[in-house]
């Protein structure tokens, strides 16, 4: 009989534990959630800033020294200063598109199909690479913080492809289904091997991200053929 | 009566009231398989003890010694998945049952290996159960759980019920430390199903 009292303290203070072990986990949990996300962000921010300047340099800045040398070897010439201006409404065209897409209000509102497309213009006006951005499925919401990872991920993705791949095309797929997001990116660029250290922090960041919003992350890649990234989460009905 | 007898009574009766007031809110769980049990439980213990002079009411006993393993078996199916190993239980009690029937009969005396072997279970299940939610997130809130302090309660009972049958079993004379104890694991049963169903209530 002594048994019981003696079981019912052993209990309690068994699950007490447990329970106070778990909630600092949970916390210490959130707090590298917390860290990662708003790394995620300041890299989200750096790397638009990085593309602001390729296009101002690259794009509008071309587009600007054109016209310039165009007004310089004019002479007056009415068609090549028409042709100046047609090149100058140009340049303006890309710098509100760039205006608008780099807006803090439109980015903070953009869901990860608008965040998407709108990486997907960006290398349409640069002609970086022939992109192809597919929907299947019926779109639903998904959390915030859920969409500010994958699109870090998969802008980490586009970074990597543009400067060593040497891919010419990039397809993107999100396939909503069963309350399950898949995301496939993939191009047919050189490829890599996966077991290459020198990639293995890169590819370890992205999956430890996954993780940190249960997601499953791949990547494969085969030399001279490309490489497919594929990220997938599993929403439960709310 | 005797004092035990309405300690038992009334002990069942709160519990009764308790399932009776929490009843929608838990209704599509399966803690809804606790009311009928409990309202059977306090008529049983009624009959019984009114007609302990007159008649045999072992059998009365006997009965519930077999609902109420179903009961659980029901329940912790429910709760822990038991899957094949419900029905190798099943089959294993049918056969205590039997033998004991065989050897004693059913009318007069106890189902007495059937009675441990129920104990063994609801022990085994409980364990089983406690180390699966030690396991879970829901744990930060176990307090909150009504399954917790109904198996709780389920498992402190048998837990000192185990002993006490076996000491009475070996002939020891105990008759008031037995009367006292069973007492106090009532409490601790009964206990265990108001807090789970004033839980439920608050879920």
């Amino acid at each position: 009989m002594f048994l019981v009292p003696f079981a019912m303290v052993l209990l309690f203070i068994v699950f007490h534990n447990r329970k106070n072990k778990l909630i600092q986990e949970k916390i210490i949990e959130k707090k590298k959630f917390a860290a990662e996300l708003a790394e995620s962000e300041i890299e989200i921010r750096e790397a638009t800033l990085r593309n602001i300047s390729w296009e101002l340099h690259d794009n509008i800045g071309q587009l600007l020294t054109l016209a310039k040398i165009h007004l310089q070897n004019s002479d007056n010439d009415p068609d090549k200063i028409k042709e100046s201006v047609e090149i100058l409404g140009n340049a303006l065209r890309e710098l509100k598109a760039l205006s608008k897409s780099i807006n803090p209000e439109s980015l903070k509102n953009m869901n990860i199909l608008e965040a998407i497309n709108n990486e997907i213009d960006r290398f349409d006006r640069m002609n970086f690479i022939h992109s192809h951005f597919e929907i299947s499925g019926n779109p639903f919401q998904i959390p915030q913080k859920d969409e500010i990872i994958f699109f870090r991920i998969i802008q980490e993705f586009f970074s990597n492809t543009i400067r060593h791949s040497r891919a010419t095309d990039l397809k993107i797929r999100c396939i909503y289904e069963n309350k399950i997001l898949k995301i496939l990116v993939s191009d047919n660029g050189i490829g890599f091997e996966i077991t290459d250290e020198s990639k293995g922090i890169g590819l370890k960041n992205m999956k430890t991200r996954a993780e940190l919003i249960g997601a499953e992350l791949d990547i494969n890649s085969i030399i001279k053929k490309g490489t497919t990234l594929t990220i997938q989460k599993k929403y439960h009905e709310t | 009566m005797k004092i035990p007898n309405y300690i038992y009574l009334s002990l069942q009766l709160i519990a009764c009231i308790f399932a009776l007031i929490y009843w929608r809110k838990y209704k599509q769980s399966s803690l809804w398989i606790f009311l009928p049990f409990l309202i059977y439980t306090f008529l049983n213990e009624i009959i019984a003890t009114y007609f302990a002079l007159n008649f045999k009411i072992r059998i009365l006993y006997n009965l519930y010694i077999i609902v109420s393993f179903l009961v659980y078996l029901y329940w912790f199916d429910r709760l822990i998945k038991l899957k094949f190993w419900k029905w190798i239980i099943l089959i294993l009690f049918c056969f205590v049952v039997f033998y004991d029937i065989q050897t004693k009969g059913i009318i007069k005396p106890l189902l007495k290996t059937a009675i441990n072997f129920e104990a063994a279970t609801v022990l085994i299940l409980s364990v089983v159960f406690f180390m699966k939610l030690l396991r879970k997130d829901e744990v930060i809130g176990y307090y909150k759980l009504p399954e917790f302090w109904i198996v709780s309660g389920l498992l402190m009972f048998y837990l000192g019920f185990v002993p006490l049958s076996l000491i009475v079993g070996m002939g020891h004379k105990i008759e008031d430390l037995y009367i006292i104890s069973i007492i106090f694991l009532n409490f601790l049963l009964y206990g265990g199903y108001i807090i789970g169903f004033y839980v439920s209530g608050k879920r």
